[in-house]
């Protein structure tokens, strides 16, 4: 049952973020939560690639997973641990979009070093906790 | 078991840093110290070929990065007239509380020190913005494009307005969309954007228009509705400050070729979002302006004297 709602969500939030990538040809106002999930991607690549142990802690939930599109789950201690973080330090977080769903925001971006049309396509699931956001999953397949 | 977990974490530890190693990409776009963007409309500037191709061929400071924060001029029209019309295309259904909120916006906004700032940007022939707003004209449209909107859809309302004589053809208007709470511009409403500005030809004049929808809906912490609301009316007050913004925008940057800094930002991006001092109103949300009697809680915009600072008023 779970595994039915989360393939149907990232389905769905692929589905919707390629439409979404149709943007306007003129100028926008992005959202105050593009703007701020942005930031907060950038904290995480940066404590990523530091090994910052504590501030991954306080920034991924409890119960934090990845799913790869290989059919892959990396649980929250292992990825922590995961030794190639300071390869990530010049890659970022690009075509930002955020759905606000109920109390949670789904972000989904493209990670790439700039200019690079390669990289992971990121589809993250953020959920309030007191005053701040928290990483409850993170779904992670190639960028075509 | 936990063995091939493990093997199989490392062989993705292995095939991550492969793909994020400077050799996987070596064939990357050349991207420098002299690399220059432009708004895209989809929140991230893309690179100006021709501003680029200039600088790296002066090959040194160009007066336009002697700061990286400034907003230049690209030598594109600014509108400079002795007022700017601003056209509302109310689409849907609204109440007469929110429509009278955004009128009563609209009407006191040319003349304070908020819009002021926007007289800080000029055309190649030193011409300025005039602290000048006139709500010229108003128009209702009922759906006729369903709930459901793409961007071509609002130019199309804006035509459709023009065609039918609800309002006049004017290339010194902004024409602002604006839709009711149950309907979705499907490019990115809510979920990139809260509202955009562009401009299109109609009957061969250049027209500026924009899209603004009220975010209760789809989006109302990404798009600024607060609870409490200076006017209480969620929606319409978030959307004032976006309306602000778009306009701002638009009077600086009609045609997206004039002023804009080396990330593609408009004066209203550089402090989207930042408000700055506020005050609590007697309903207890939280203001910065007052137009008309009334407040607001609007962005602060860019104040281009100088090297340039997010600002209230002017």
């Amino acid at each position: 049952m779970k595994h039915t709602f989360v393939a149907s969500l990232t389905a769905m939030l692929i589905s919707v973020g390629v439409y979404a990538d149709h943007a306007v040809g003129g100028a926008i106002t992005m959202t105050r939560y593009v703007l701020q999930f942005n930031e907060l991607e950038k904290t995480l690549l940066d404590a990523q690639s530091k090994h910052d142990i504590p501030t991954l802690d306080e920034l991924l939930a409890p119960a934090f997973e990845v799913r790869k599109s290989s059919g892959e789950v990396v649980i929250r201690k292992d990825w922590m641990e995961q030794p190639v973080h300071a390869k990530l330090s010049d890659v970022v977080p690009s075509k930002m979009v955020v759905y606000e769903i109920g109390s949670y925001a789904v972000a989904n971006f493209r990670l790439a070093k700039p200019g690079d049309a390669g990289g992971v396509f990121i589809v993250d699931v953020w959920v309030p906790d007191a005053d701040k956001w928290r990483l409850r999953a993170r779904f992670e397949s190639p960028a075509q | 078991m936990q063995l091939v977990k493990k093997s199989l974490l490392s062989a993705v530890a292995v095939a991550c840093a492969v793909a994020f190693s400077s050799s996987a990409f070596a064939s990357q776009l050349r991207s420098d110290e002299f690399t220059a963007y432009k708004p895209s409309g989809k929140g991230f500037g893309v690179v100006d070929q021709e501003a680029t191709e200039q600088a790296r061929r002066a090959g040194s400071v160009h007066i336009e990065r002697t700061s990286s924060n400034a907003i230049t001029y690209h030598n594109g029209p600014v509108m400079v007239a002795s007022t700017t019309n601003v056209y509302y295309i109310w689409y849907g259904t609204w109440s007469s509380a929110a429509k009278s909120l955004l009128v009563s916006f609209m009407s006191n906004l040319g003349g304070s020190p908020a819009y002021n700032v926007n007289t800080s940007y000029y055309n190649g022939s030193k011409q300025y913005v005039k602290n000048s707003v006139t709500l010229a004209g108003q128009a209702v449209d009922n759906y006729s494009l369903g709930k459901s909107l793409s961007d071509a859809d609002i130019a199309t309302i804006v035509s459709n307005a023009i065609s039918a004589g609800s309002l006049p053809l004017d290339t010194n208007g902004s024409y602002m969309v604006l839709t009711a709470a149950d309907v979705n511009e499907t490019s990115g409403f809510g979920s990139q954007y809260c509202g955009w500005h562009d401009h299109t030809t109609i009957s061969s004049k250049d027209i500026k228009y924009a899209f603004i929808g009220d975010p209760t809906t789809i989006a109302p912490s990404g798009c600024g509705v607060n609870s409490p609301s200076p006017n209480g009316i969620g929606g319409a007050d978030a959307m004032v400050s976006v309306m602000y913004h778009e306009l701002s925008e638009t009077v600086s940057d009609p045609d997206i070729s004039a002023w804009y800094d080396r990330s593609g930002n408009e004066n209203g991006d550089k402090c989207a979002w930042n408000f700055g001092k506020t005050f609590t109103t007697s309903n207890g949300a939280s203001a910065n302006q007052t137009l008309g009697g009334k407040n607001y809680l609007m962005q602060q915009m860019w104040l281009n004297v100088g090297s340039g600072s997010c600002v209230q008023k002017y």
